[in-house]
């Protein structure tokens, strides 16, 4: 008895001296314990910063090990699914999609917007034990950016404004600023995407300004020049090689993994990063997975097959709502949960006319408003949604979607009610008369054809849903000419102002995408410039000063002004929600870009046993970055 | 003969240089090049390249050079340098990645080629020997399947019957957990329950049509004078049938080398796509559809390098069994 007393009143005590000891120490995981045991690594009070980030869990504290497993279709990409994983930037998406910092400890961006202060973390250290201070900014400065072999223009946004390039000013080892030329609010929106920092130490080898044996290196590594050599290690794109194609265990990271190994099937491993610079409340540092294997599958169906027999812990990048009833079959028996997360992609499906078409008469048609809301009166999405979209998803026009911070009820229903009775009056009105055989005629005399060019290669064009769209306009007398080709093809098309009309799913429609990168939806020509739906011509006018292109109508001139005022206000200023309301309205009123349905939920798969991840209201969606605000370095194997 | 095979060998020269650029240039043919698929993708994901980004990687890739340009250097590094060119979608020496590949397509194209024979010969000679009899009917009924079922069909059925039945993955050619495993026993058990899907499923169409040709050329020969004489000179029916008819009926299971191996070969890539096999076949595939002309073209290049060799080699092996063969 009384050594019983005795063992519990020590199991007591000893937990007293635990949990008394939480404030101080931090805890790490058995796999790096050992090696601190071994002599192989410092204890983990000298690899974490002074000052480490303490990350709120979601649900619970975790615990140490496992491996996360995901899929992909090939090898090069640094596709969302995967590098969501693997991100280390100045700041970062919380759970509630708030900016919090990263890397960083804290930043600032003076009033007049022109200079934008940042503080690194004291005592962070790159995976490989050396720190991290402003001299590896400035060499990221240095060696990228003012180096015309390694920088390609305008890809950088943090620091690129309208083609000028922000001066650096390095205050002490862990404070430094961009000096803007003009004023620079939204760098506040790209911090999230923006890692000015490259291991000094390491990479200045690969560098010819840094070292004369560099050409010499990359022949030796099989590249033809040295810029080539230094370029593909730039883990996850600096800005010119988007391709992760970087295999190099020496190379120094700042996020939760780092690679370790790669197999002759295309599997890459990689392993937890011992310098990771977060704990949770707690003083666990994370990440609490050991391993992440990302493994490839390049046919669709099996990479499929793999995720529904449970091979996978997480997947949702590559799965589409035509998945979900396979796996929620098999979800049970293969140990996985799958569940509809709301997704925030504007339409799956949108048109927009050539508002510049060089036929003058069609440009006149396609200028009529009444013309685009009686096409959009056409369209029967109640049965479009049943037929193509398995009943999910709202029938909506592609304007913002409801979590943006203006968002208006409603706004997105503009002409969305299936009605040809209103859509023949308004063609009618326009002067538009039936011809023969059941298609109205132009004012010219002509049958009013209007060809759709689409491509073949690519699932964003659905067969079923083309042929409905063509029955639907076929019922109001607008005949649809198909014009299937390869997709190359229908880019340059689009690109030479050589189409009636430009369609594709209308994704990067969110408020962060808009401001992160640009309002793409939201003004001509409705998606990049590389890629113009339509009004190419307007676009022209616009990025030439006028000099260019084709006058657009005040309308859309005032977009333009509005828009680029919107980029250049604070988030959150009640000017901000101005622009953006108006911005969203006059798209709204428009109709330039016709959408069909919206807001399709994301099947998101996860391992059952896995803790802390997005639960089923939770937004996964590309246009976060799929799981970046989900936070995998705190996700655990609950055993 | 020597003097043959050396013209035989020379010969080649010409026929690859015509092969390179012929390939080349239906790689060059549609629409658009590597950059456009790549400005594609990164859409995709949710990013993107200006024009100005995109002009500038274009010309450092070399790929606003006009074609002849293009071709002219690449096949020039191959001959001078043995240097294929560098893959734009891995971002590395095409001949870092083809070499393994290569290996795994001809280790499954063999063993896929010798299940034929070792299926197709024994059958064939017991169906010619045993005309219109039940196992005849039997063979040639599931041969004609074996035939009229595509490769890729009989891949996707197989891996279903895998995943409801067995509830096991069956593609690629290792099960996740031996993927990065050295090798072992168990591995290699592991590799061979995965083996025998591409090679059955590569294996059944060659196998029919070589069941029916050796069947067809055996019973000419059996109905021969010779074969009658010999049997009229008490000759026992099991040695006389090995020794005359089966050895004339023999070419077309030398000659068909020459023409299995391309069929094989190409055969294989659907299946492999299907299968996810680490073979030639997804990796062309991927390279021609994203228009990684070096990749795609460094492939198609092997490839009908091998099929020259192997039909040279059916040649030399048709003079050796058969005299009366003579290309002089």
């Amino acid at each position: 008895m009384k050594t019983r007393i005795l063992i519990v009143l020590i199991a007591l005590l000893s937990i007293v001296v635990y949990a008394s000891t939480q404030d101080t120490t931090y805890n790490e995981a058995p796999m790096l314990a050992e090696m601190v045991e071994a002599g192989d690594l410092p204890p983990v009070e000298e690899r974490l910063p002074v000052n480490p980030l303490v990350q709120e869990v979601k649900d619970s504290i975790g615990q140490y090990g496992g491996t996360l497993v995901s899929y992909a279709p090939r090898l090069p990409d640094c596709d969302p699914e995967t590098c969501s994983l693997l991100n280390a930037n100045i700041a970062q998406f919380d759970y509630d999609f708030n900016i919090v910092p990263d890397i960083a400890e804290s930043w600032e961006l003076s009033e007049d917007g022109l200079i934008f202060t940042v503080t690194l973390r004291e005592g962070h250290r790159w995976s490989d034990g050396e720190l991290l201070t402003t001299e590896d900014v400035q060499f990221w400065y240095d060696a990228v950016v003012l180096t015309e072999e390694v920088f390609l223009a305008n890809t950088d946004n943090g620091i690129n404004v309208n083609g000028q390039i922000a001066e650096l000013e390095i205050i002490n080892d862990y404070t430094f600023r961009f000096i803007y030329p003009e004023r620079f609010v939204r760098v506040l929106d790209t911090i999230t995407d923006f890692r000015p920092f490259l291991p000094e130490h390491y990479l200045s080898q690969f560098h010819a300004a840094y070292n004369d044996e560099a050409d010499a290196l990359a022949q030796e590594a099989g590249f033809d020049f040295w810029y080539e050599h230094f370029m593909s290690k730039l883990l996850g794109g600096t800005s010119a090689d988007p391709y992760f194609t970087v295999r190099d265990q020496n190379l120094p990271v700042l996020a939760a993994w780092m690679y370790e190994s790669h197999n002759s099937q295309e599997a890459t491993l990689f392993v937890r990063n011992p310098y990771y610079h977060v704990v949770d409340p707690e003083g666990n540092q994370l990440p609490y997975v050991d391993y992440f294997d990302r493994r490839v599958e390049t046919n669709n169906e099996v990479l499929k097959a793999q995720i529904v027999s449970g091979e996978a812990t997480h997947a949702a990048f590559w799965l589409a709502i035509g998945d979900f009833p396979l796996l929620a079959e098999n979800a049970d028996s293969n140990d996985f949960i799958v569940n509809l997360h709301p997704d925030l992609r504007a339409s799956e499906f949108g048109f927009v006319f050539n508002y510049t078409h060089p036929d003058p008469v069609l440009a006149e048609i396609f200028n009529d408003i009444r013309f685009r809301q009686a096409m959009s009166h056409a369209i029967n999405r109640p049965e479009l949604q049943e037929l193509v979209f398995l009943g999910q998803g709202t029938p909506r026009q592609p304007i913002f979607d409801p979590t943006t911070s203006f968002y208006e009820e409603g706004i997105d229903q503009n002409a969305i009610e299936f009605d040809v009775e209103i859509a023949n009056s308004l063609l009618d009105e326009m002067g538009l008369e039936m011809g023969p055989n059941d298609i109205r005629l132009r004012p010219d005399g002509e049958s009013l054809e209007i060809t759709f060019t689409y491509a073949t290669n690519s699932p964003l064009w659905n067969p079923d849903l083309v042929e409905l769209v063509r029955e639907y306009w076929g019922e109001v007398g607008v005949d649809l000419v198909l014009d299937p080709v390869d997709i190359n093809l229908y880019r340059e098309r689009l690109d030479a102002n050589d189409t009636d009309m430009g369609t594709w799913a209308i994704g990067g429609s969110s408020e962060v995408f808009s401001r992160n990168n640009s309002p793409i939806r939201y003004r001509p020509p409705f998606h990049f410039p590389t890629t113009p739906l339509g009004g190419l011509g307007w676009y022209q006018w616009y990025a030439s000063n006028g000099e260019d292109g084709v006058a657009p109508p005040q309308e859309v001139q005032d977009l333009y002004v509005a828009i680029d005022a919107w980029m250049q206000e604070p988030r959150g200023t009640e000017r901000y929600a101005e622009l953006g309301t108006e911005i969203m309205r006059t798209n709204a009123e428009n109709l330039w870009l016709i959408g069909t349905i919206g807001l399709m939920p994301r099947p998101v798969v996860l391992s059952t046993s896995l803790r802390n991840t997005p639960t089923p209201e939770d937004v996964v969606s590309v246009e976060f970055w799929v799981w970046g605000p989900h936070q995998p370095e705190q996700w655990y194997f609950d055993n | 003969m020597f003097g043959y095979i050396l013209k035989r060998i020379l010969l080649f020269i010409p026929t690859l240089l015509v092969v390179s650029f012929i390939v080349f240039l239906l790689i060059q043919l549609p629409p658009g090049d590597f950059l456009d698929t790549m400005v594609l993708r990164m859409q995709q994901s949710g990013t993107s390249m200006d024009a100005e980004a995109e002009a500038l990687l274009r010309e450092r890739y070399a790929l606003d050079q006009p074609f002849l340009q293009q071709y002219s250097h690449w096949i020039s590094n191959i001959v001078t340098e043995g240097d294929f060119g560098r893959s734009f979608t891995w971002n590395r020496p095409v001949s870092e990645l083809i070499w393994s590949r290569l290996g795994w397509t001809f280790f499954i194209t063999i063993s896929s080629l010798l299940f034929t024979w070792a299926l197709a010969f024994p059958i064939a000679v017991y169906s010619a020997t045993h005309q219109y009899s039940f196992l005849d009917y039997l063979f040639s009924f599931i041969g004609f399947i074996g035939l009229a079922v595509p490769n890729f069909l009989l891949a996707l059925v197989l891996m279903w019957i895998g995943f409801s039945v067995f509830n096991v993955s069956m593609g690629g050619l290792f099960s996740s957990e031996y993927r990065d495993a050295p090798w072992s026993l168990a591995k290699f058990l592991d590799f061979l329950s995965h083996l025998w899907v591409p090679i059955i499923v590569l294996g059944t169409a060659g196998t029919a049509s070589l069941i029916r040709t050796m069947r067809a050329n055996l019973l000419d020969e059996l109905n021969k004078p010779y074969v009658e004489a010999a049997r009229a000179k008490g000759l026992t029916e099991r040695h006389l049938i090995w020794k005359y008819p089966v050895r004339v009926a023999l070419n077309p299971f030398v000659s068909s080398l020459a023409t299995l191996l391309p069929t094989l070969i190409s055969g294989a890539t659907i299946v492999s796509v299907v299968l996810s096999l680490p073979t030639t076949g997804p990796m062309m595939l991927d390279a021609l559809l994203e228009q990684d002309m070096f990749l795609a073209g460094s492939f198609l290049l092997m490839l009908s390098f091998f099929t020259l060799v192997s039909t040279l080699v059916s040649d030399i092996l048709l003079i050796i069994i058969d005299p009366r063969v003579n290309y002089e």
